[in-house]
């Protein structure tokens, strides 16, 4: 039995990456409808700078910062370059998300070129464990879990508090609506995406240091998660994904506890299935009804 | 009778979509306190003509005045700002925010300060809106979510508001009502307003002036009472413009007869 | 120099068998199957197993049913497998009218799902390690040497491939092909001049799935192994950007898109001198494949033989160019 309780534990650890990640991919989602599949590839940039920087010397925190700050900027180049010229062209929906995997392969084969390919591992000295019933955490666990949830409460009081905020979710529903209302459209796209590119990084950053490894394709191996997360919380909600990622965090390391683990992964994408096949009000349109703009 | 000072001035305006021309020098003005209604069959062109005017669509040639400054080739966004208003046919309200926040997404160009104060105002001159503060748009009713997106609009406080069909989703009885009374008390309060309608008889009533356009062209255009007495206003509309024209003075000085 | 002209070639009929299927279901029918590998994977894996013989107890391999069925009957079973396949996805997956990004994900999901539980379980294939030894069709019974094997094999797939491009050229210039293009550009219109959207999806689903078992099963009996590491999800973009580049709903151009992407960029290279790290070229190889896909997007966004003229202009121009309305189109009248 403690085991499961133990795994909860876990659970709402691994959640804290999948969490940071979801709100980022689902804000960025929810306002460009840009798949972006290469979200993958930029967590592992994050990741990789961050780990770069503490190399230097810098104190881990002050590194996953860096790592948020690069990737920022890096979503936001490719998305006001690369993307920006797909789009204008008139790429599809689903052109667009074989644009930005072009972009991931990119990002992860340069990063996986200039590493050798090596795998670098991260030493984190532990100070003190904290014991919450049968569940243990260290210090740094802790910590990461405290910096989902505070990142979670300034990103949703931002988007409901501020005018900002609110104009970004309506911009997310309308954006021509919101245009005609007078607000500057290019410039909160550009807000989006650059939240986006930071919790990006503060995944990936999160994800290395709470697994201790980081190499080019760190990313990849949360990016399916984040994906279900930010879907299962439909497309756009902050608090949707929050929630997802959660669920999902602690419905993989059950799966895992249970004995099953090589199925623990499988698990969350088949919840994902059914949930975009059963869901289909948020997710329908078919090939052709309804147009969805593409805001870059 | 004399119209107001314009403060919405279309000279000789066209626009269209690529290398179609959907609307052909095609002149109209509204000033404060008037109710100006743009009529005209199915594909007439009413919906480009509103579209070119809020700065949706390229214009071809012609001017436009806002206020006495030239906007033509003012982004949409600005347009706004120096005070176009505008109420689109469907999707006028943003469904997954409250009233309230729809209110100060109306007032996003206002000082941060004033946006508080404002939305106070506009509920005050929609008071069915007090209650609902806090629902969600897209849960409203057809009638309430019109005056919503009128209300959205007013909040920057526009020269001249556009309505685009602002009945066309709704029940005659509630059209009626959205008509006589919400748009009605706009012009009361000096509020200039530019709206398309089908709904003639109804749009005649409340409007004091109407243009019609037919074919992408101005056909005619005179007072709303002369209008309600012009006998062939329906055939225009099934004609295609065939039909002998009676302009008012303005259409005259046009040359389009 | 031979085996390498030889085993290119062999790869060059595999891709362009591979980029014919989902040109099929994509080019033509607008499917989205982002999961494609898997039908091409389960074509491989039932073609070993019906090859391989029934496993035997001790043995180095574990899978389920174990046959040894003489050529073609291997073929056939990868073929029908694939179909199979399909009719089971598109009848859970097509019917239903989902946007075609999220279309996309669930058959990312779907190859994503059948790599881990087939990596995962060993009883199915073999797990992680793969099946390895599939006898090669006739080796048993020609003796000949390797490279004239080699070209043998080259001569088969390429009867192969003729077959299968007359077949498809006869499905996409019949008036089926025509609904199909007409379901691809606007499925509601099509139902309403009386197409049957939904069973045409799931048929064309079903060829296609049939043809990329089929090309799976050749591959095995080519290569003699199958195992998850050649089937990551990452292998569908591949043959995306074969079809793309090479022009979409259009046969021909899927074999030039099968020739310089898959083969030149990723086959080729493996034939060079190793340099750098261990690794590096296989990295430029995708960094290679990746800039040639964003580069021919942008310039040719229809790709090297775009699909003939007198269809009207692809699900793109609608899904975003601003619908014109009505109104515009009787002012022209006038």
């Amino acid at each position: 039995m403690n085991l499961y309780i133990e795994a909860i534990g876990f659970g709402v650890i691994a959640a804290s990456s999948i969490a940071l990640g979801a709100m980022g991919f689902t804000l960025q989602f929810g306002l460009t409808n840009v798949l972006n599949v290469g979200y993958g590839a930029t967590m592992s940039f994050g990741a990789i700078v961050a780990y770069a920087a503490h190399l230097t010397g810098m104190s881990i925190w002050l590194a996953l910062i860096c790592g948020g700050i690069a990737t920022s900027g890096l979503t936001l180049l490719s998305a006001k370059t690369l993307l920006r010229v797909y789009a204008k062209r008139g790429a599809a929906l689903f052109e667009m998300a074989m644009v930005t995997f072009g972009i991931a392969l990119i990002v992860e084969y340069a990063i996986a070129s200039i590493t050798e390919n090596n795998t670098f591992s991260l030493t984190i000295a532990i100070e003190h464990t904290h014991a919450l019933g049968p569940i243990r955490f260290t210090d740094v666990q802790l910590a990461l879990v405290i910096l989902a949830v505070v990142v979670f409460i300034l990103l949703d009081g931002f988007l409901r508090l501020t005018k900002v905020g609110t104009a970004l979710r309506a911009t997310a529903v309308d954006p021509d609506l919101a245009r005609a209302s007078g607000i500057a459209t290019g410039r909160i796209v550009t807000i989006a995406w650059l939240l986006s590119g930071f919790l990006c990084g503060l995944a990936g950053g999160v994800f290395t240091i709470d697994i201790l490894t980081v190499n080019a394709f760190t990313g990849d191996s949360l990016l399916s998660l984040v994906i279900v997360a930010a879907l299962m919380g439909t497309a756009g909600s902050v608090r949707g994904a929050a929630l997802a990622a959660l669920l999902l965090g602690i419905a993989t390391q059950l799966v895992s506890a249970a004995g099953a683990s090589g199925y623990a992964s499988a698990v969350a994408y088949g919840v994902l299935a059914v949930v975009l096949l059963a869901r289909p009000k948020s997710v329908q349109g078919g090939l052709v009804a309804d147009r969805v703009q593409i805001t870059v | 009778m004399l119209r107001p000072e314009p403060c919405l001035r279309a000279a000789e305006v066209s626009f269209g979509y690529a290398s179609l021309r959907v609307v052909h020098e095609a002149s109209l003005q509204v000033g404060p306190g008037e109710t100006v209604v743009l009529l005209g069959p199915n594909g007439a062109g009413k919906s480009t003509l509103v579209k070119g005017i809020i700065g949706q669509l390229p214009l071809l040639s012609g001017t436009l005045d806002l206020n006495g400054s030239d906007i033509s080739r003012t982004p949409a966004q600005i347009r706004v700002r120096q005070g176009l208003g505008y109420v689109p046919q469907i999707r006028d309200v943003f469904p997954t925010l409250s009233v309230w926040e729809n209110l100060t997404m109306g007032g996003y160009l206002l000082a941060r300060s004033g946006i508080k104060e404002r939305a106070e105002q506009v509920i005050g001159d929609f008071p069915a809106l007090d209650r609902l503060r806090r629902r969600r748009a897209g849960t409203l009713s057809g009638g309430e979510r019109k005056m919503l997106a009128i209300a959205r609009a007013l909040m920057a406080k526009p020269s001249v508001l556009i309505l685009d069909e602002p009945t066309s989703n709704l029940a005659p009885l509630i059209a009626a009502k959205v008509l006589e009374e919400i748009v009605a008390s706009l012009a009361g309060a000096g509020q200039a307003v530019l709206m398309i309608e089908q709904r003639v008889e109804l749009a005649l009533q409340v409007a004091t002036y109407g243009y019609v356009l037919v074919q992408g062209q101005m056909r005619l255009d005179g007072h709303a009472a002369q209008l309600q007495e012009t006998e062939d206003l329906s055939s225009l509309f099934f004609s295609g413009g065939a039909a002998p024209l009676h302009g008012g003075p303005e259409a005259a000085t046009r040359g389009l007869a | 120099m031979s085996a390498f002209v030889s085993i290119s070639l062999v790869y060059l009929a595999i891709y362009t068998l591979s980029a014919w299927s989902l040109n099929l279901q994509y080019g033509y029918a607008g499917i989205i199957n982002f999961g494609w590998i898997v039908f091409q994977s389960i074509g491989a894996y039932v073609a070993a197993t019906t090859a391989l013989g029934s496993p035997t107890s001790g043995g180095f391999q574990t899978y389920i049913f174990g046959a040894r069925l003489g050529f073609p009957l291997p073929l056939i079973m990868g073929t029908l497998a694939g179909a199979a396949l399909a009719l089971l996805l598109g009848l859970i997956i097509l019917t239903r009218r989902i946007r075609p990004d999220f279309q996309a994900i669930i058959m990312l999901v779907v190859a994503i799902i059948a790599a881990e539980v087939v990596s995962t379980n060993t009883a199915l294939f073999n797990g992680a390690n793969g099946l390895s030894n599939v006898p090669q069709p006739f080796n048993g019974v020609m003796h000949l040497s390797y490279n004239n094997y080699q070209w043998f094999f080259v001569a088969f797939s390429f009867a192969l491939c003729i077959i299968v491009y007359f077949g498809l050229e006869w499905i996409c210039r019949s008036s089926w092909g025509r609904a199909l293009r007409a379901m691809r550009e606007d499925d509601i219109l099509a139902s309403h001049v009386g197409i049957n959207v939904q069973a045409l999806r799931i048929v064309v689903f079903v060829i296609g799935g049939a043809i990329a078992g089929f090309s799976g099963a050749l591959l095995v009996e080519f290569l003699g192994t199958w195992s998850p590491d050649a089937w990551s999800f990452v292998e569908s973009f591949v043959v995306f950007v074969s079809v793309y580049v090479g022009g979409r709903a259009n046969n021909r151009g899927a074999i030039i898109g099968a020739f310089l992407v898959p083969v030149v960029f990723g086959t080729m290279p493996s034939f060079l001198p190793e340099f750098g790290y261990p690794g590096l070229s296989a990295n430029l190889e995708w960094l290679v494949i990746a800039a040639l896909w964003l580069t021919t997007f942008y310039l040719r966004p229809a790709g090297i033989l775009p699909e003939g003229r007198f269809i009207a202009r692809r699900t793109r121009a609608r899904e975003q160019a601003p619908v014109m309305p009505p109104i515009a189109k009787q002012g022209s009248v006038a």
